[in-house]
Formats: structure tokens, sequence, C-alpha cells
């Protein structure tokens, strides 16, 4: 994870020294390319593994579920924040 | 840019089932990890592009720091729900939501500690967790949820959610979205570990 946070902050510095050139402007194509590159690797390990694939029919409806409600529940315990926020 | 990202995950599936050979595998682990790094300083260099990012950060209420406790508290109810309702035992449900959309780490974990259905429960449960977010986070941004449109991303706001996070919403929102997935980042593995050793 730290290399991680490296990158963003070494970013940042970056792109202060960058500022107004004309550079700046390919960096949004090179996030969203590489953020589909991420997710075609993503499905592309999930497709080429088949335990996932063959588990899918009897676990999948139980991961769905989860899924759902784990978003909803963050989503609900965060409006109050938000509201109050707002005010 | 959703249709753009839903089209990139479903063509790597079609990719890596029917495609590309089982020996390329191992390697893709260490290509995301450069695509990551790529990522994040790109979204670094459009922050510190952005004019007055300083007093933007400073504008940030200190209410919003609360964000990653309000998120994990309600994906643990939500995720405590699920279990409920499915007749899964409580802690290993509970486990399962702590993963927070961080997929590979929060499946792993419970492979070792809770057995492999668990585990393959895990992982598609946050898997899912990651493509759902990918369409819902922008919408929940044009219907006015705020902070609250940051959640659904859970952990993954720090690395894949945040690009779309970063597209949707302005500079400060998505320094407190990266915020929100570094400490998710940090909670999942302890809570994942917390949960599924009972």
């Amino acid at each position: 994870m730290q290399p991680l946070i490296l990158a963003l902050l070494i970013g940042l510095l970056c792109g202060r020294l960058l500022k107004g050139s004309s550079l700046i402007k390919l960096i949004p194509a090179v996030v969203l390319v590489s953020v589909a590159l991420l997710l075609l690797i993503m499905g592309a390990k999930i497709g080429g593994n088949p335990e996932v694939i063959s588990s899918l029919p009897r676990l999948g409806g139980k991961a769905l579920t989860f899924a759902i409600l784990s978003i909803a529940g963050g989503i609900l315990l965060t409006l109050p924040l938000q509201r109050r926020n707002n005010t | 840019m959703t249709i753009l990202l839903v089209s990139a995950t479903i063509g790597g599936v079609l990719l890596g089932r029917f495609i590309m050979p089982a020996t390329v595998l191992p390697y893709l682990s260490q290509y995301a990890l450069w695509l990551l790094l790529i990522l994040l300083f790109g979204i670094g260099i459009e922050l510190g592009s952005s004019d007055s990012l300083g007093q933007r950060i400073l504008s940030i209420k200190p209410r919003s720091l609360l964000l990653p406790i309000t998120s994990a508290l309600g994906t643990l109810l939500g995720a405590g729900i699920a279990a409920f309702l499915l007749g899964v035992r409580m802690p290993l449900g509970l486990g399962i939501g702590a993963g927070f959309g961080w997929y590979s780490l929060s499946s792993l974990l419970l492979a070792e500690l809770a057995g492999p259905e668990i585990a393959a429960i895990a992982f598609l449960a946050n898997v899912i967790r990651e493509l759902i977010a990918i369409p819902l986070i922008p919408w929940l941004f044009r219907q006015n949820f705020g902070l609250a449109a940051i959640t659904p991303g859970g952990a993954t706001t720090m690395d894949v959610t945040l690009a779309v996070v970063s597209r949707v919403t302005d500079e400060e929102t998505t320094l407190i979205a990266f915020y929100h997935g570094v400490v998710l980042s940090v909670l999942s593995p302890f809570l994942v570990t917390l949960f599924g050793g009972r």
C-alpha cells in the first residue's frame, strides 16, 4: 500500500511542477486506460480460474446479496453525516 | 466511461476464459501493480496541477474524516443482515463484508481461516461490489448523495474506483475518497482476520 501512497505524492509534486504544461492534458487518458487495463486483468484472472467460474451458479446469489447489502449499509449510515455536512 | 470500464471487465473475463493460456495468469498480478502505480501517479498529477489545492484541502470539513467509520460500520451492518438472511454464520458473514471490496486479500485470508466455501463467497461478493461501484458511484454523485456516493467503492477508492470518483467530482472529494480507501484498506485485513477466525 505504501508504494501506492508514494506514487500519489510523487504525482502531486510533478503536477505542481508541470502546472500549465500541455502534458497535463494527456493524463486523464492515461488514468482511464490504466483503470480499463486493471479491470481487464481482473476479468482475465476470474475468467481464467475454472474454480471461480464453476462456483458462480452455486454461490453467485449469496455473493450478490452480500455485495448489495454491504453497499446499501455503507450509503445508509453515511447519509446522516452528509446531511449535517450541508448545513 | 462506465461503458468502457464494464466492457473492459467483460472482455477480460472472456479473454481469460477462452483465449489466454493459463501460463500467462501468474504474470498478470505484476502488471497490475505497475498499472496501479501509474494510475495513482496520474491522479496525483491531476490533483497537483489543479488550482488552489492547498485551500481546497483546508476547506475539507473535519466531519468528512468520519466517512471511513460510517462506511465501514454500514458495510458490516449490511453484511450482517446478509449473513442472517442467508444462514451464514454471523462472524464469517462480517468477515466477508470486511473485505470492503478488496477481493484478493479477503478471500486469501478467509481461505486460511474459514475454508474454501466462505473464501469463494468473499471473493465473488467483493468483486461484485467493485463492479457495482463503478457505475453506481457516478450515478450517486449525480443524485447529490455527496460523500455517501464514495462508500460503494470501499477500500478500492484508493485505486481503481478513485479514478471513477475523480472523473465525476471535485478535487477535495477525490482526496477524501483516497483517504477513505486508505483507512478501509488498513482496517480490512484486521477485521477479516478478527471475524474470520471465529
